[in-house]
């Protein structure tokens, strides 16, 4: 079987090359479509399993990055979204794709679990590498990734902190395991919001969610961006690696995307 | 009717404000140190065609609700401006 993906690309929307690129080079089916056409014929969805939100700044991040796109997305084809999911298809969203997922009220898909993504505590645009643990026990990328894995992959935001709405709000976020990513230190112990590991305050250093029903994932690290060796940062120092490994962490996360479909 | 409609949405008074603190920090370094605090806002206005006041804030109040504002982070209010 092979795997359809479609990447949706907005006016100002920068990551869909390489997000395709990364896609292909798992040898999937994989298109770009404007998100005009794909509001014009929301059933177009169905040709798909996997639909990625890309990153970048959609619509100029007016009002709020993410915004614009979010509410347009559940306005317009809202209703194909709900049965693209209930079809056993699957939603990815990163960096400003993830901003997306949140403003459209797909991430974590409950109202009673009250979350937004906000400005960097540093106000720069953040672009850095970051260490991840994969924290959940039970998400689409379990398949592919066991929990408390490590992994290196780069961030380039300015909004990108997630907050909730109260402390009870976190803990359902914890209690029930939608926390895909958090922020780590070198030694791997949690990075509890210094900078530069946690690069935007994030509250509990969360890099990257899911929602309640599993099937709709985002992160604010760019898993494209780490996808070969040869983009690592410190790839000229580590030359043999590059020779004997073609992919490096980014490659697990996209990898287990296509696992979650194929399984 | 058209109503002119002054919508300004700002951070919930209990969350960091990293643009209101940088502000901050440099009105202080220009020597307006009488300056305590600054939260920063956006503000949109509004051209509402509809019958009454009521009804053009009740309008306002939706388009913040559903776009303008994030209920999670934003407090928003609205004004009437004019109407014409």
């Amino acid at each position: 079987m092979v795997v359809r993906v479609l990447i949706v690309r907005a006016p100002g929307t920068n990551c869909d090359f390489e997000t395709a690129l990364a896609f292909r080079e798992l040898s999937c089916d994989t298109s770009i479509i404007t998100f005009s056409r794909l509001i014009q014929n929301g059933k177009l969805v169905h040709d798909f399993d996997i639909l990625v939100f890309p990153g970048g700044f959609s619509y100029g991040d007016y009002v709020r990055a993410g915004a614009v796109l979010g509410k347009r997305l559940i306005a317009r084809i809202g209703s194909e979204i709900r049965d693209f999911l209930r079809g056993g298809g699957l939603i990815m969203g990163i960096c400003n794709g993830f901003q997306i997922l949140v403003e459209a009220g797909l991430i974590p898909g409950t109202d009673n679990i009250r979350i937004a993504l906000t400005t960097n505590i540093s106000l720069r645009y953040e672009c850095r590498w970051t260490i991840l643990k994969y924290e959940s026990k039970n998400s689409p990328l379990s398949n592919s990734l066991k929990t408390g894995y490590i992994l290196r992959i780069p961030v380039g935001h300015g909004e990108g902190r997630v907050i909730t709405k109260s402390t009870n709000d976190l803990k359902l976020l914890v209690d029930n395991d939608l926390i895909l990513f958090r922020y780590v230190k070198p030694d791997g112990t949690y990075a509890e919001g210094e900078y530069p590991w946690n690069p935007n305050g994030s509250t509990y250093d969360i890099a990257g969610l899911q929602n309640v029903d599993r099937n709709v994932i985002g992160m604010m690290p760019h898993p494209e961006r780490a996808f070969y060796t040869w983009q690592l940062p410190d790839w000229t120092r580590n030359r043999e690696l590059v020779y004997r490994e073609k992919f490096a962490d980014g490659y697990l996360i996209l990898r287990a995307v296509i696992q979650y479909i194929l399984k | 009717m058209r109503y002119i409609v002054r919508v300004e949405i700002r951070l919930r008074k209990d969350l960091h404000d990293p643009e209101g603190a940088v502000a901050l920090s440099c009105l202080q370094d220009l020597g307006l140190r009488q300056i305590r605090s600054v939260r920063s806002g956006k503000v949109y206005y509004l051209e509402v065609e509809t019958n009454s006041k009521e009804e053009a804030f009740k309008i306002a109040d939706e388009a913040c609700r559903r776009l303008l504002a994030n209920p999670v982070k934003d407090e928003y209010s609205i004004e009437i401006v004019s109407e014409t």
